[in-house]
């Protein structure tokens, strides 16, 4: 298809665009409303997600050794866990250490930090883990105590109490996401059977001329590709518009966002991701309204 | 150029429009296709523009069974057949020029060889200066001048008119086939469905005769009759 017909039948497809007035209306609102909620499925579950990595985060084991051990095969047992492909990071915390950071935690509880002066050093070296998969705990912890270093070890500072929360968060999001899902699908679905309906009766408007058309030879993409364009503009405003709403909408949900989850940053999150953002709300849009042509054509248009 | 080979066509309930039609068409010919209402007449010509498949048979044009048309071939293939209707078939909201543009605007065609090709058109059916006026402003006549002012504009080599003058006078009927009559002097081979005697009649060329989906005659220089 060349050039000039190309232009002439998007030029077509704007002009009937414009012509249909209020429908053209209802139909971008359905549309700018399918994609507010794909758009919000997608905010919900990007906080849920944030959560669950921050608890996940938050969550390490601490093996505690015994007071007494020598240092040098401790240090060797937390170079051997911090290979371990599931590790992220194991830290050795000397008694030292352990002392200092005690001593920070209360420094405001003078009856505390006497009763050390008088104990001396109390506490205890331990290896602090942080795990990629926090999945993989019980069987880290199984391995070392089997090991040759298991008499070095006095206690385990138990993950299992954490466990049922990140799984109860980890189901919290599939639901989300499965609900968000069919939420997104079914107004997929109404909005394209409301341009689909849109286009249709630019067909029926229109049908004198795809008859002549027809009749004197037209390309077929010529006929089918008003109504193409007609599609992908209901798609195409709706996606702008769309835009407008998300920054205001985001920029005073803000406080409540952070409440939830502190660590997104909303504003940085829209100005980092503004592209992607712009085109998936584009994309989404068009192919909505393209899908909705297509069908149309499909049903109505016999070229 | 035009062959129908044992050709039938079937509606879907069981309508036999037409029953083993063979015709053989040349090129530069007049002929009248002649008959009552509901004998086929229209359906031959759809056949004709691939606008209904055949049930039975083949048509060859210009020797190529016009079944085997793909998609794409099949637009280059209506531009060979300029079709007029008794019902003119003209956009309101266009003037004459634009309703004769549009043919060649919708086959990709540039605006000055449109300008150009539409202005050459309106001369031979004498609508020059019509051109900038709207159907609604012209007579029955005149608008189906447009109409085959339309149907000629990319030069077909064949003029296919449906009962062209069915909604027309005596006085704009005899002017439409004089039209047919000119162009099919300037080479185009027309074909002239219709069931108006008079005009058969006088044109004197040739006249094939339908009767229930059937040819029943086939005359050089035929009259009306059945
Ligand atoms: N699309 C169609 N579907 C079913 N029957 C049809 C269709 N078009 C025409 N017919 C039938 O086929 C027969 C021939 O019709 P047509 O070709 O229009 O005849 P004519 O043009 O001579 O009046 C008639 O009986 C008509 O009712
Ligand atoms: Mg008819």
């Amino acid at each position: 298809m060349e050039w000039l017909t190309f232009w002439r039948g998007i030029a077509a497809g704007i002009k009937n665009f414009f012509r249909n007035g209020w429908l053209s209306i209802a139909t971008i609102s359905i549309i700018v409303l399918t994609l507010f909620i794909i758009n919000t499925v997608f905010v919900i579950s990007l906080i849920a997600k944030e959560t669950l990595e921050d608890i996940q985060n938050k969550i390490d084991v601490s093996v505690y050794f015994k007071g007494d051990i020598d240092e040098n095969k401790a240090r060797e047992l937390v170079g051997l866990i911090s290979k371990m492909p599931e590790v992220q990071e194991a830290k050795y915390f000397s008694k030292e250490e352990a002392l200092i950071a005690f001593k920070q935690k209360h420094n405001e509880d003078d009856i505390v930090l006497k009763s050390l002066e008088e104990l001396g050093n109390p506490l205890q070296p331990s290896v602090s883990i942080k795990m990629k998969n926090p999945n993989a705990y019980q069987s880290i912890l199984d391995n070392v105590r089997n090991s040759q270093y298991k008499d070095l070890i006095s206690d385990v500072d138990y993950y299992s109490e954490k466990k049922p929360i990140i799984e109860r968060l980890n189901n919290i999001i599939q639901a989300i996401r499965k609900i968000g899902m069919a939420i997104i699908m079914i107004f997929a679905i109404i909005a394209i059977l409301v341009t689909f309906n849109s286009i249709r009766l630019t067909m029926f408007n229109y049908r004198r001329e795809v008859e002549i058309m027809k009749l004197v030879g037209a390309n077929p993409w010529f006929i089918r590709l008003p109504f193409i364009t007609e599609g992908m503009l209901y798609g195409f405003f709706a996606a702008w518009i769309s835009l407008i709403i998300l920054y205001p909408v985001i920029y005073f949900s803000l406080p409540y966002l952070n409440s939830v989850a502190p660590n997104i940053d909303a504003i940085n999150f829209l100005h980092s991701q503004a592209i992607k953002i712009v085109a998936i709300q584009l994309g989404s849009g068009v192919i909505l309204g393209a899908i909705s042509s297509l069908i149309a054509i499909r049903k109505y248009l016999k070229v | 150029m035009i062959k129908f080979h044992n050709v039938s066509k079937i509606y879907s309930g069981d309508v036999v429009a037409l029953r083993n039609i063979n015709l053989d068409i040349n090129s530069g010919e007049f002929v009248s296709i002649v008959g009552q209402s509901g004998t086929g007449k229209s359906t031959l010509l759809r056949l004709l523009i691939l606008e209904e498949l055949p049930t039975m048979g083949q048509i060859l044009f210009n020797n190529r069974d016009i079944i085997t048309f793909t998609r794409r071939e099949i637009p280059l293939h209506r531009r060979k057949i300029g079709v007029v209707f008794q019902d003119f078939k003209l956009l309101n909201k266009r003037t004459v020029f634009e309703n004769v543009s549009f043919a060649l605007e919708v086959a990709g065609r540039g605006s000055r060889d449109i300008r150009q090709n539409v202005g050459q058109i309106l001369d031979i059916v004498g609508l020059t200066d019509k051109s900038n006026k709207y159907p609604t402003q012209l007579s029955g006549g005149e608008q189906q001048r447009v109409a085959i002012a339309r149907a000629l504009v990319h030069h077909p080599e064949i003029l296919a008119a449906d009962e062209p003058t069915g909604n027309l006078d005596m006085i704009n009927t005899w002017e439409i086939i004089e039209l047919l009559l000119r162009i099919n002097k300037l080479g185009t081979t027309v074909l002239l469905a219709t069931h108006n005697k008079d005009t058969v009649d006088r044109i004197n060329r040739r006249v094939i005769a339908l009767d229930k989906g059937m040819v029943i005659r086939d005359q050089k220089e035929g009259k009306y009759m059945i």
